[in-house]
């Protein structure tokens, strides 16, 4: 039972990942490899405002949430303006940057020796300290997020994103203000990402910087690109696709150590396939062009 | 000391340098964020370790033999993968996914088949001689030497040659070289050819020199990357220059801070170039627009 319970709580984590990288991928058409770089400032935010300051979890969320979405500034300020090619450099560099300071910065994230015993959350005063209370949380707030993007995608907002990813010369001559709508979108999937790092963090108990890394990033990109972008059922069946297949790996007795490359192969095979015929994945309506 | 730092430099900006020129080559001329070349420096410096290492085969047969088959590597890349998508008029997003997914896939299984921990192809320290008060061992005596010589084979036959000619051409204007009457997929082969071969003594001299692991070619590419950024999109002596000034840079940073933080520093530096010269150092200055 807590197994599937565990599996529930991954699979809520990655949807809010892989939804929110939808934003950038499916609607503003902004390959970024950088996802994991916001999914680590949510975690390590939230972790040490709750251990540290002793800040309930709801702030630290919070303070996480905007933490993220400020330091998003600084890559998308930066190459937004610039050509598709300089974008995804910035944004592995990026990456890069923040595991470098997560790994490096001893004094504040403890560096690779990770940060440990990171308190149970409790929201309105229920104490969150099973696995099936954990697992209604994430799966509240996924809901939450959900519809929030539901909103947000639906809104006018989300179809002037879809309209500069299509034609950005053309929004413009619209009136559209497509740098600033840009890095809006940027900034919301950072916001988002964060909040998926604060509960990966208060249900491990323990984090360190090899959860954040650039593999990472190529890992929520492919649970988008699998499932398709540019709709919200798109990066959901790839991120149940994504979060399954190992298990099934499991299952078939493959050793861990072979399981980890398999899995990359698998992927990596999958996405050569889906891009050669199928760029709009399993289930996504945005063909990257 | 400073010496010992500016031989060092050199040697890691040779390296630097030759990356940074088999993916600009590739990227200025075709356009295609060749990722994959990452997983081509791995593949190389693991097909000179089974030649070498495995199958104790003589140093120059290796090295030789690994070359081939990295050129041969490189070529199928391009044939497989980029050309059928370019003939379905794929967009850059879909070309970058698929040689990232390429990357993923080549350093996996040599991951698979090699294990991922690092594996070492010279047992023995190579010989060492003393220049003033600094020493440097001929492999990186290698490094240096290979540099200069390629680098100045290359700029000869770029500006000289038909080939070199039509290399730069392709970059400018592919249309019009069609109108020429330029055979464009033969260009293409010798392009990725070229880049391919560099990419494999590169993979080569890396293993001579240091440990190999399956997952050393994304700092490798990326160094290579940021290095034809900074010096300038188009311009392949912009790409050597990059190389040796991230050779210089890393160098520095180890020295003064740390090795921990070279990295960041790199990206550090595209950044700023970002900021004030994203048409890097050598290009001639254009506008944003225009990039």
């Amino acid at each position: 039972m807590n197994y599937f319970l565990h599996l529930l709580i991954m699979i809520s984590i990655y949807f809010i990942l892989s939804l929110s990288l939808n934003i950038l991928i499916g609607y503003s058409g902004l390959v970024s490899f950088c996802h994991s770089a916001f999914y680590g400032i949510g975690a390590y935010a939230t972790a040490l405002l709750m251990m540290k300051l002793h800040f309930p979890f709801t702030i630290s969320i919070i303070i996480g949430i905007a933490l993220s979405v400020f330091i998003s500034l600084f890559p998308s300020l930066l190459s937004l303006r610039l050509k598709q090619d300089y974008f995804y450099l910035t944004t592995i560099g990026f990456q890069i940057i923040i595991f470098s300071i997560l790994y490096n910065w001893l004094g504040l994230t403890n560096g690779p020796y990770g940060i440990s015993d990171i308190p149970n959350p409790s929201i309105l005063g229920i104490k969150i300290n099973t696995v099936l209370k954990f697992a209604l949380l994430s799966t509240a707030i996924f809901t939450i997020c959900f519809l929030l993007f539901w909103g947000i995608l639906s809104s006018p907002f989300g179809r002037t994103l879809k309209a500069i990813r299509e034609d950005e010369l053309l929004a413009s001559t619209l009136g559209k203000r497509v740098y600033y709508l840009k890095i809006t979108a940027f900034a919301l999937s950072a916001g988002f990402a964060s909040v998926s790092g604060a509960l990966f963090a208060c249900y491990m108990h323990y984090i360190d910087p090899t959860s954040f890394t650039l593999s990472e990033s190529f890992f929520i990109l492919s649970a988008v690109l699998i499932g398709g972008a540019g709709n919200i059922r798109g990066p959901l069946i790839g991120t149940i696709f994504v979060i399954i297949m190992p298990e099934i790996l499991r299952s078939l007795h493959i050793p861990d150590s072979i399981s980890a490359n398999l899995r990359q192969i698998i992927y990596g095979f999958l996405i050569l396939i889906l891009m050669r015929f199928r760029p709009q994945g399993l289930g996504g309506e945005y063909k990257l062009q | 000391m400073i010496l010992q730092i500016l031989l060092n430099s050199l040697v890691s900006g040779s390296l630097y340098a030759l990356v940074a020129l088999g993916f600009g080559l590739v990227y200025n001329t075709t356009r295609i964020f060749h990722i994959a070349y990452g997983a081509i420096f791995v593949a190389s410096s693991y097909l000179f370790y089974t030649f070498y290492s495995l199958l104790h085969l003589h140093i120059a047969l290796s090295i030789l033999i690994t070359l081939i088959c990295t050129v041969l590597i490189g070529i199928f890349i391009d044939m497989a993968i980029y050309r059928p998508l370019e003939r379905q008029n794929a967009s850059p997003d879909i070309i970058v996914i698929s040689s990232l997914a390429l990357y993923l896939v080549l350093v996996n299984i040599i991951a698979l088949i090699f294990g991922n921990e690092p594996k070492v192809v010279l047992e023995t320290l190579p010989p060492k001689f003393t220049i003033g008060q600094a020493t440097l061992n001929f492999i990186q005596l290698g490094f240096i030497i290979s540099f200069l010589v390629i680098s100045i084979l290359f700029f000869f036959s770029l500006k000289k040659t038909l080939l070199g000619k039509t290399i730069r051409a392709l970059r400018d204007n592919p249309q019009l070289l069609i109108a020429l009457g330029i055979n464009l997929p033969l260009l293409r082969l010798a392009i990725f050819l070229l880049s391919s071969f560099i990419c494999g003594i590169c993979g080569v001299l890396h293993a001579l020199d240091s440990a190999i692991d399956p997952h050393m070619g994304m700092s490798f590419l990326l160094i290579g990357m940021v290095a034809v950024i900074v010096g300038g999109v188009g311009n392949l002596l912009g790409s050597l220059a990059g190389g040796i000034l991230l050779g210089a840079l890393s160098n520095l940073i180890i020295w003064k801070i740390s090795g921990n933080w070279v990295d960041s520093f790199v990206f550090l530096l595209l950044f700023i170039f970002l900021l004030i010269r994203p048409y890097g150092i050598l290009a001639r200055r254009r506008r944003v627009e225009e990039l």
